[in-house]
């Protein structure tokens, strides 16, 4: 078992800064996704582990050994690459086998080994097989077994289940989980797949633009979003602008355009507001209420703009302060039509303040909100 | 730095928005302070950079090395050193030297003394009382005539004119290029927009001059259009429908020999030049109104114009630099008057002894052969191969063909076609000939196998053709090691100086063959060290320099397959190899290798054909010992030296062609590449 450690790590491509100094502690035995939108630099960032890329600057750690300039096949790591890299001349035996031929591991025992993985992947019997003979999924699992069959240190996954369909993918996740923790195999898993990163990951690195934006549990990074690129991104958000009027301790007042208090807290240690100061304020769909709740809450007055039934619950956009459209998941015993108004209630828990200052994603949040205006 | 140390540096990171916001601020600072300082200080901060992006090169091509690609890099620049580079260099120098002395001599004596090479006149008044002095030069007496008629034999006798050796050969080349890129660009034009019946068994006909080196070629056409040749006894005597014999001679006769071959070269690569435009831009100009010719000459082909004029330089290059087909015809006077020829008889092999003179003349043929070659260098490198061999998807515009279109298109190519098989069935008649069997008739009257029995029994003949089998074999075997290496290192490493590389192996493409030869001569010889590689006395020398030469200047057909494999290869199975443990060498051996085996494959069954058909370099190097000849010294000798000579060379030739055809049709079959591929374009 090892620990990763990087090191303000700097990786560019021409003018195309895909990482940019990222650090990131990644502890034993930790299954570590890193998540974000495509072209942020997730795959850059596991070549650079697995040592594919040089690092512009920065460095490498494995444990207390700096192997930035290990060679890749000194590093002992397992990888599925995103395109699976599948050796199209050799079978589906082979190419399982061919890290531990490697390793010269006794034939008999790899034999063994190799069937145990393809079983493992629901791929039993499939040995024979070349890869033109697989489909696209097939392909994948084959080479998720190529990289677990090694058991090697680390484990770099580079959205190994993308290609599955929705059945089979939750399946596979359970069994990467028990593989990984039977092992206590050091991982870093990269999806952009949200649920899929929240479900399976010990912690969760959020990605955007080659930045690391936050690291944390995923229930910390649903509940305590630290900036308006994760509160956007991961689940989804109605973003309230205003501005500070009071902070007391943990509780901030503040107020919006139209003059609407609310008051929330702040996931943020590093952040002191001031009078004035603008902020958005988050709210997650599920957390907006029709039934007045018995703790401190916000009521905000909204005029139902729009009611689909889903089945579990009511998606109801609605306007509050005219311009601005709330998105709220309520009820679906609740009878609510177009045009009627309607007073939603949020926790201040629930209710996130958020700093507009510093924060490159603001002026997307002040799109997003424009944007839902003009729909109408 | 440690790890406590490096995550100590670096403990504010775990905060995240502060530490971006931190970064903002100090990349703002930092544009703004550059700002600020003004230029000097600019000035310095780019010095410094530079001084870093030296060291950050030499860092990187530390950090793409491993042993094993070093290893790889090492033998392909050792190779190309002491074959290539060293002998041209060595040529260089000896031209500007004369008795170990610095000295202009040769240049000075080519170009102002001595008038056979460069009568400069020509461009002066045509003073009358110099036409007298001079024989030689633009002087049409009666026998430099460039056409002859002689009305009481009724005998036509083209032969072109004598210019002097450095204009004669550029003339020649400038001619036959000329001509075979009328021929080619309209046959490409016709192949690649018209659609209409029989295409495609003329489209495999039409690689069929390939077939014939020049070499082999002259040997049948000079039978069949002498004065007593099939030509002159078919259409003039029995049948009377041409007025005079006719005959080729000298230069007219060397220019129609390479075009026969050559516009097959230019044909081709015209050819994908029209299949490479994307057809949008031709409908687009439609679209507005263009059609017709205006269209072709307005779009079309400036579009295609840089792939044209890539087959056509290189052409030149090759009609330049062809020394068969000069010692077929070298009977004829004007013919030896040509730089190729004149190297080639300024050279006395055995001894390994160069006439100052023919080093200098081998400079100006290189240097014309670089000017060339620059000019084209875009095409002939591996990166612009590999775009071309991946491009070329969309579905090419082809146009339906009416009844007159049939007349003219089957006129042309069938007419081209028939003139373009006369070398095939000069050679294959002279071949079956049996001996003194054709004189003064049409066909040969007799027929036999004899010939090809004498070649394969007479010990000399059979082993000069053992030789040659042996030295492309190594050479090929040298060429995949080497070949695959270089291929490898331009196409996966990202080494400083790659465009260098790049360069190396595509360039002996056009290096002339008998600058080579000279080179290997002069610096195997004069080198203590080496100069026993000349000594017919030690066993196996001269077949060392003979393999050698073909490995060096058939490598580019290799190595452009190869990289075109590679390109076709993606990068990321070889790091999955690498990620599971495997070595450097591992991978290459267990992926690379049987990844791209096929593509090297063809790439060296290509090469060995083209050493087995070597010329030049063969026919300096075969004399040095008789014994390790190869088989194109040996049919160069017996065409000279025997009554039958002509048939045995034939019989010769045949095998090369069949060799030729066996590989071409695997390389079909097994890649499905673009048959441009065998013109090294
Ligand atoms: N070899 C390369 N050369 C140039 N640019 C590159 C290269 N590899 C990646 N990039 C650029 O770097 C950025 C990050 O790419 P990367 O592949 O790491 O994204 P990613 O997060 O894995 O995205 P995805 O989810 O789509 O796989 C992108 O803007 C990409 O265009
Ligand atoms: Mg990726």
């Amino acid at each position: 078992m090892v620990s990763i450690s990087i090191n303000e790590v700097t990786k560019t491509f021409g003018e195309v800064m895909a990482v940019d100094e990222i650090s990131i502690d990644i502890e034993e035995g930790e299954l570590f996704t890193l998540l974000g939108p495509s072209g942020c630099g997730k795959t850059t960032l596991l070549r650079v582990i697995a040592g594919f890329y040089h690092p512009d600057h920065g460095q490498i750690f494995f444990d207390e050994e700096d192997i930035t300039k290990l060679p890749p096949h000194k590093r002992d790591t397992g990888m599925v690459f995103q395109n699976y890299a599948i050796w199209p001349h050799m079978k589906v035996f082979d190419n399982v086998a061919f890290g531990l031929e490697i390793r010269k591991v006794p034939s008999a025992e790899v034999r063994k080994r190799v069937e145990a993985v393809l079983e493992a992947v629901r791929l039993g019997g499939f040995g024979e097989r070349t890869p033109y003979q697989l489909s696209g999924g097939q392909q994948q699992r084959v080479a998720l077994a190529r990289a677990l069959v090694i058991n090697p240190k680390v484990l770099l996954l580079d959205e190994p289940l993308s290609n599955l369909d929705a059945k089979l993918r939750v399946e596979m996740r359970h069994e990467l989980i028990r593989i990984q923790k039977e092992f206590g195999t050091t991982t870093v898993y990269v999806t952009h797949d949200q649920e899929e990163a929240l479900s399976i990951s010990d912690r969760v690195a959020v990605i955007n633009l080659g930045r690391v934006m936050q690291v944390d549990n995923p229930r910390d990074i649903y509940s305590d979003p630290h900036n308006l690129f994760v509160a956007d991104f991961i689940g989804s958000c109605t973003f309230i602008p205003g501005s500070i009027i009071s902070v007391d301790g943990g509780a901030i007042s503040i107020k919006t355009p139209w003059g609407l208090p609310l008051e929330g807290r702040c996931t943020r240690t590093d952040v002191t507001f001031n009078k004035g100061d603008e902020v958005f304020c988050a709210i997650r769909p599920e957390d907006f209420k029709v039934q007045t709740p018995s703790s401190p809450h916000n009521d905000i007055p909204t005029k139902i703009s729009s009611v689909v039934f889903t089945g579990r619950y009511n998606q109801v956009y609605a306007d509050v302060g005219g311009t601005q459209r709330v998105q709220a998941e309520l009820d679906a015993e609740s009878k609510l039509k177009r045009g009627d108004t309607l007073t939603l209630h949020v926790l201040h828990k629930d209710t996130i303040i958020l700093p507009v200052k510093d924060d490159l994603f603001a002026p997307r949040i002040q799109e997003i909100i424009l944007g839902g205006a003009a729909a109408d | 730095m440690t790890r406590s140390e490096a995550t100590s540096a670096s403990k504010s990171n775990q905060a995240d928005e502060k530490q971006n916001s931190n970064q903002n601020e100090e990349k703002r600072k930092k544009t703004t302070l550059e700002e600020v300082l003004g230029i000097g200080v600019a000035i310095k901060l780019r010095a410094s950079r530079t001084k870093s992006y030296f060291s950050s090169q030499a860092y990187q091509l530390y950090r793409e090395m491993d042993l094993f690609t070093g290893i790889q890099l090492i033998s392909v620049l050792v190779l190309f050193l002491l074959f290539l580079i060293l002998p041209i260099f060595q040529v260089m120098v000896t031209a500007f030297q004369v008795d170990g002395q610095w000295s202009l001599f040769w240049f000075n004596y080519i170009f102002f003394e001595d008038k056979t090479y460069f009568p400069l006149y020509i461009f002066q008044h045509l003073d009358s009382s110099i036409f007298h002095q001079h024989p030689i030069g633009l002087i049409l007496d009666v026998k430099e005539q460039p056409i002859i008629f002689d009305p009481d034999g009724l005998v036509l006798l083209v032969q072109g004119v004598d210019m002097g050796i450095i204009l004669n050969s550029i003339y020649v080349g400038l001619l036959t290029t000329l001509f075979s890129t009328l021929i080619g660009v309209s046959l490409a034009f016709i192949m690649a927009r018209y659609d209409f019946r029989g295409k495609t068994v003329l489209r495999t006909l039409l690689l069929v001059p390939l077939l014939v080196i020049p070499f082999v070629g002259a040997i049948g056409i000079k039978r069949f259009l002498s004065v007593d040749g099939s030509f002159n006894l078919l259409f003039h005597e029995t049948l009377g429908i041409w007025p005079t014999r006719f005959v080729l001679e000298g230069f007219a006769a060397v220019i129609f020999v390479q075009t026969l071959h050559f516009f097959s070269l230019t044909y081709l690569s015209a050819y994908s030049a029209f299949l490479n435009i994307d057809p949008t831009l031709e409908e687009s100009a439609e679209n507005l109104g263009a059609k017709g010719f205006g269209l072709f000459r307005k779009v079309t082909l400036p579009l295609a114009l840089p792939g044209i004029e890539a087959g056509a330089i290189l052409t030149f290059i090759l009609s330049v630099e062809d020394l068969g087909t000069l010692v077929v015809y070298s009977g004829s006077p004007q013919v030896r008057k040509t730089l190729t020829y004149a190297i080639f008889t300024n050279i006395i092999a055995p001894t390994g002894n160069v006439q100052g003179v023919a080093t200098a003349m081998g400079v100006i043929l290189l240097v014309i052969a670089m000017v060339g070659f620059f000019f084209i260098r875009r095409y002939m490198s591996l990166r612009h191969y590999a775009m071309l061999s991946k491009g070329g998807t969309w579905n090419p515009r082809l146009s339906p063909s009416k009844w007159f279109h049939y007349i003219i298109f089957y006129g042309f190519i069938i007419g081209i076609l028939t003139i373009a098989f006369i070398p095939h069935a000069g050679i294959i008649l002279l071949a079956f000939a049996a001996p003194g069997s054709w004189g003064r008739t049409v066909l040969p009257s007799h027929f036999t196998l004899a010939n090809f029995g004498i070649v394969f029994i007479d010990p000399d003949i059979l082993g000069s053709i053992i030789n040659s089998l042996v030295y492309s074999g190594i050479a090929a075997f040298i060429i995949i090691l080497i070949g695959t290496s270089a291929a490898y290192i331009v196409a996966r490493k990202n080494i400083p100086g790659k465009g260098l590389l790049d360069l190396l192996v595509t360039i002996p493409i056009a290096l002339p063959g008998i600058v080579i030869a000279i080179g290997y001569l002069l610096f195997f010889s004069r080198d203590p060290l080496f100069s026993q590689f000349l000594s017919p006395l030690i066993i196996g020398a001269p077949a060392v320099l003979i393999t050698m030469s073909y490995a060096v200047r058939k490598m580019p057909f290799t190595v452009r397959s190869t990289f075109a494999g590679l390109q076709q290869t993606h990068v990321e199975l070889e790091e999955a190899a690498s990620n599971l443990g495997a070595s450097r060498f591992r991978v290459f051996r267990k992926i690379v290798i049987p990844l791209i085996g096929i593509s090297v494959l063809a790439g060296a069954m290509m090469s060995f054909v083209y050493c087995m058909s070597e010329v030049s370099t063969s026919l300096v190097l075969g004399d040095i010992a008789a014994e390790y000849g190869p088989m194109t010294w040996k049919m160069y000798v017996i065409y000279n030296s025997l009554a039958m000579g002509p048939s045995l060379a034939a019989v010769m030739g045949i095998f090369l062609m069949i060799l030729q055809i066996m590989v071409m049709a695997t390389t079909n079959v097994i890649t499905k590449r673009r048959s441009s591929a065998l013109i090294g374009l």
